[in-house]
């Protein structure tokens, strides 16, 4: 019912695609796609494109409407999608061009370990990981919240957690934003939303939330891998969630909220789903307040998983997690918009920045990185599937200069959910992973047929074209051995 | 009453195409639809009455809404509707009467969490054979 996107795409290189502002009434600016020649005829499969040209149209939009190369038809915002609005120029802010699941994330774990000393004890690893990480449709998780506790961990963040024991100290400047983005207003979280929140925290979900354990495979840049901590055939552990039914809720309710606010700013828009009010408006500052608790719930939510993995992989090898070198690398958020300083035109502006399925990329020498990554540049998680590969890039000066600081988030899926099954039939996905070396666990019914590694593009693909335009490089490859998903 | 749902692909989403003779009856299309995009959701045998009303001038937007309902009652109190005994769908007005039950979890397989009802492609429209809409769904 989709269709394939048949308007302009000009080449701009070898690994960027515009579309001009004349394409249709309303684009303030040109879109940009970042593709190779192979990614950009998948990409025309269906109509991300068009999403990039409607996201042009949203006021004070600055340079471009970008996409990365792991673009694929979303709702409002295409997946990979970054647009950064000028609120001095009239801005908006638009919940769509976070998503529901505001602030889902990706967060890299290291261990001592190595896969000679883990392959023996992997099928109770994965066993133990599933039994101690709640995951799945509605699982609710191992601590339940009251309100007030809830309301404060939204506006403190990983630090909330952390000071009940759920981490530690270190695992806090680890954090993208210190995992809590300050003016958060839990106070204009609904009651809802609250409630949907209040036993979820420290929980995986499902669809395509993952745990995985993986190995090192390769490493690209060695200065970089050694201020993570990683070597080659070492165990590394990466968590993917987000902020659960309180996210859900929190954006759900502001569309609802904001549905007359474009008519009243004058705001002609393509898509009701992109709906918007100015950043400095009542409205767009209520968004913000309660996207920020929000994204502060899904910190203090990975958090939480952090410690439950760190216990299981105690119990299974008889050390404390300290021992096991269990330390938080790094955690990233992909759906997100936070009020970040570019140069533009010449003057610095601090500009809204919407990353839809895009991560924060910041270079070496960014005042917001923790020391040690001060001079490598930020740690950039991007998953792939759960039979090839992720990996561990860090963000490029050009990044800076063409991406307002983003790059992709995953691989992309290429297959959609009904196509992934209908291809799984008759095969036993399990077994292919089996096979591969992966052994997984699933709660759902159809969770690995759904996510089963052809559904995806292949990640190497999209990592190689941000590697290319100078937005990241690449730093580890890793390759899965367990996964757990819900 | 006669309306279909059909489910569509839609990347990592997933849509619901509905069909019916009226307004009012793509109100239970809608209610099938979501159910069957959850998963294989088995009712309990005891009922609770439940009745419902919003207004809004957008009949797709009272079709979102209701969804948005029907999904936050499954996933909050583990409650799904059952029966439809009355609905209107007039815009501004959307009324209904019905009854729901609890999800039997031991019977019921739950395959996917929607997060939300999305805005994204949302349309209510007239046929010339009676009425559909589209909805997409966030997994």
């Amino acid at each position: 019912m989709s269709g394939n996107y048949s308007g302009p795409l000009e080449r701009v290189d070898a690994v960027r695609w515009r579309i001009p502002k004349s394409y249709r009434d309303g684009m303030r600016v040109d879109g940009l796609i970042y593709a190779d020649d192979v990614l950009i005829e998948a990409i025309k499969n269906d109509q991300a494109p068009e999403q990039v040209a409607n996201v042009a149209c949203l006021p004070g939009i600055v340079k471009y409407s970008l996409a990365m190369p792991d673009i694929h038809w979303g709702y409002g915002f295409c997946i990979g999608g970054v647009a950064a609005t000028d609120p001095e120029e009239g801005g908006v802010i638009s919940p769509g061009g976070v998503g529901y699941d505001i602030n889902c994330g990706v967060r890299l774990l290291r261990s001592n370990l190595t896969q000679q000393e883990v392959q023996p004890r992997l099928e109770s690893l994965v066993n133990k990981l599933f039994a101690t990480v709640p995951c799945g449709v509605g699982k609710g998780g191992v601590v339940k919240f009251r309100k007030p506790e809830l309301l404060k961990l939204m506006e403190m963040g990983s630090r909330y957690v952390v000071e009940r024991d759920f981490g530690w100290a270190s695992d806090i400047e680890a954090t993208e934003a210190n995992g809590c983005i300050e003016n958060a207003r839990a106070d204009y979280v609904s009651d809802t939303a609250i409630e949907r929140g209040s036993d979820q925290c420290g929980t995986l979900g499902s669809g395509n939330h993952f745990l995985e354990v993986q190995v090192v495979d390769q490493i690209d840049h060695p200065a970089a891998a050694k201020a993570m901590g990683l070597e080659l055939g070492q165990v590394t552990i990466m968590i993917h969630s987000g902020s659960r039914g309180l996210g859900y809720q929190v954006c759900d309710d502001a569309l609802r909220q904001l549905r007359d606010t474009p008519k009243k700013y004058g705001i002609d828009l393509p898509d009701r789903q992109l709906v918007c009010a100015p950043v400095h408006s009542h409205e767009g500052q209520r968004y913000l307040g309660a996207m920020r608790a929000a994204a502060n719930f899904a910190w203090s939510n990975r958090q939480i998983m952090t410690q439950l993995t760190r216990q299981a992989f105690a119990d299974v090898f008889g050390q404390p997690a300290e021992r096991l070198g269990m330390h938080l690398i790094y955690d990233v958020a992909h759906n997100i918009a936070k009020m970040e300083s570019y140069e533009v035109e010449g003057r610095q502006k601090m500009l809204c920045v919407h990353r839809k399925g895009a991560t924060r990329a910041y270079p070496a020498g960014h005042p917001e990185l923790p020391d040690r990554y001060k001079n490598i540049g930020q740690p950039v998680l991007v998953p792939g599937d759960m039979g090839r590969f992720s990996y561990v890039l860090v963000g490029q000066p050009d990044a800076m200069v063409h991406t307002f600081g983003s790059c992709c988030h995953g691989a992309g899926r290429r297959m959609s959910r009904s196509a992934a099954i209908r291809a799984a039939r008759g095969r036993s996905i399990h077994r292919e992973l089996l096979d591969r070396g992966v052994y997984a666990r699933a709660r759902g019914r159809q969770g690995l047929d759904e996510e089963q590694p052809d559904a995806y593009k292949n990640v190497i693909e999209v990592v190689n074209v941000l590697h290319q335009a100078g937005i990241s490089q690449r730093v580890a490859r890793l390759r899965p051995i367990g996964v757990i998903k819900g | 009453m006669v309306y279909r749902f059909e489910l569509f692909d839609h990347t990592a989403d997933l849509g619901i195409c509905l069909q019916a003779d009226s307004l009012a009856e793509l109100l239970p299309a809608a209610a099938a639809g979501l159910y069957a995009a959850l998963g294989d959701m088995q009712p309990m045998n005891e009922l609770q009455p439940w009745t419902y009303s919003l207004q809004d001038a957008d009949a797709a937007y009272l079709l979102h809404d209701f969804v948005a309902e029907l999904l936050a009652l499954s996933e909050r109190q583990q409650l799904m509707l059952v029966q439809i005994e009355q609905a209107k769908l007039i815009p501004p007005d959307l009324e209904i009467q019905g009854q729901l039950a609890r999800i039997d979890e031991l019977r019921s397989s739950f395959d996917r969490e929607i997060k939300a009802v999305t805005y994204h492609r949302l349309e209510v429209r007239q046929t010339p054979t009676g009425w559909t809409a589209t909805l997409i769904i966030d997994i």
